[in-house]
């Protein structure tokens, strides 16, 4: 029994923290994703009325047919509404109905639907994996915290997937030497994805804290043609229309996980709990400011404010933390894992 | 031929084999014989999430026609003071639902009727009573 405890202990540590704790956190989730798969059975069916990608297609679908893209018309495909928390068909910025109007035109909706689910699942998983094998025990575990969020956020197809692979890759390039090409991307990935989420406009602050000039213009630039393709395709009303409901959104309904919801829980007047995501995008900027010196620290501090800064953060939406957790990982240009080196 | 190139073709084939046999239609036909207006909703999964249909006295027509994509419910109806007065679980392919004059309420499968879709009305969307939660909770 001695021998057998002093060989488990020697072979836990010639096998080595790391690698245990990778393992458990890749097993665990496996599990998990059988588990959800189980228990939702809907996730692997994304063209159900109401999933998160049908909700894309039919936005771009009304825009098509010359319907509103923030209200339902007789004869379009339906799409549900959760009164507070979302009273309209498309929550977000118009730019996701110009992206999907010429999928919803050009494809039938069994490719669209399912080629999108399968890309925003598969950036999803693998920057979940990434995470998990080239980062620490403790990011190890952080993902691990993370799993059921992000194969939910993987199942739905959610554009928070696509994101969260868009803005890991720009901290990778962003660690690279600076060239204008670099910048440029830098810039368009922060522009889109603040035109698709609004949230990740912090992610400009933390440009302008790590002092990159040319990607910050570049994110100017790239958000005023994203804003006039928008303006041409949507027309103009939209922009009223948009500011409008967001504004009923911050005001009407706050969800629990947000940071609306998390003062709100504090018992903080009504009128903090609306101001909240210019408080988180100011107090994050200011973090990042403070924390220049520190750029993984501060791309990691503008992730958690981007997560948290909506009014409407659900469950599936804590899985944007793991962007936080890229800044910690090792690029391909950084060697091999920690794990190929524990011993 | 490196992978690189071949990967946008390899992507089409992969969707075009996950997409195999996928294809789920749904639709859903009202007609309301009874002499009171109602509102039609259909949860989505069971949650607190709805799409809901104005369904006057004597209109009959499309929730929506079929189009690709199953429904998960269950559907309700509820009269002009959001009470709800019948739900049941839905079709993945849908359903036709009929008010009778006497106030019952039958849901049946999908009508193949009518055979012109573009012939008959949609109904209108609301918001009424979408902060009714699941018949189920």
């Amino acid at each position: 029994m001695v021998m057998l405890s002093g060989m488990s202990a020697r072979g836990l540590r010639g096998f080595g923290l790391h690698r245990l704790v990778v393992m458990f956190t890749l097993v665990f989730t496996a599990f998990a994703l059988v588990l959800i798969v189980r228990l939702r059975p809907d996730y692997i069916h994304p063209t159900e009325l109401g999933t998160d990608v049908a909700t894309y297609f039919a936005a771009g679908q009304r825009l098509v047919t010359g319907h509103e893209i923030y209200a339902l018309s007789p004869g379009d495909r339906p799409v549900p509404i959760w009164p507070p928390f979302w009273t309209v068909p498309l929550v977000g910025p118009p730019t996701i109905a110009v992206i999907w109007a010429p999928l919803a035109a050009l494809l039938p909706p069994i490719l669209s639907i399912y080629g999108w689910w399968l890309a925003a699942f598969l950036v999803t998983a693998a920057i979940f994996v990434w995470t998990v094998l080239r980062g620490t025990v403790l990011t190890a575990v952080a993902a691990a915290i993370l799993s059921f969020s992000t194969i939910i956020t993987g199942l739905t197809g959610n554009m928070n997937g696509l994101l969260i692979g868009a803005l890991a890759a720009m901290w990778f390039v962003s660690q690279r030497p600076q060239t204008t090409r670099r910048d440029v991307a830098i810039g368009v990935v922060v522009a889109l994805a603040t035109a698709l989420k609004f949230g990740p406009s912090i992610f400009g602050l933390w440009l302008l804290a790590m002092g990159r000039w040319r990607a910050a213009a570049a994110a100017i630039a790239a958000g005023l043609a994203i804003a006039l393709v928008t303006l041409i395709v949507a027309g103009p009303d939209i922009v009223p229309t948009y500011l409008r409901l967001a504004a009923d959104t911050a005001a009407g309904g706050v969800t629990p996980y947000s940071a609306g919801g998390i003062l709100q829980g504090m018992g903080l007047p009504h009128a903090v709990v609306v101001a909240a995501p210019a408080l988180v995008a100011v107090i994050c900027g200011a973090l990042a400011y403070v924390l220049r010196r520190h750029p993984a620290a501060a791309f990691s501090i503008v992730a958690v404010g981007v997560t948290f800064a909506l009014p409407v953060v659900r469950f599936e939406s804590l899985s944007f933390l793991l962007v936080a957790l890229v800044p910690w990982t090792r690029s391909m240009h950084e060697g091999p894992s920690p794990t190929a080196t524990v011993e | 031929m490196s992978v690189l190139r071949l990967s946008p073709w390899l992507a089409i084939v992969l969707v075009a084999a996950v997409c195999g046999g996928c294809s789920e239609r749904s639709s859903l036909f009202i007609e309301n014989a009874s002499g009171q207006s109602v509102v039609v909703r259909v949860f989505f999964n069971d949650f607190g999430e709805s799409f809901g249909f104005k369904v006057p006295a004597g209109a009959r027509g499309w929730g929506w026609a079929p189009l690709e994509g199953r429904v998960v419910g269950p559907i309700a109806v509820y009269d002009g003071a959001c009470t709800m007065t019948f739900h049941h679980e839905i079709r993945p392919d849908g359903g036709s639902l009929t008010l009778d004059t006497a106030g019952g309420v039958v849901l049946g499968p999908p009508t193949s009727q009518p055979t012109d879709s573009s012939a008959i009305a949609y109904l209108e969307y609301t918001d009424a009573c979408a902060d009714s939660p699941s018949p189920r909770r």
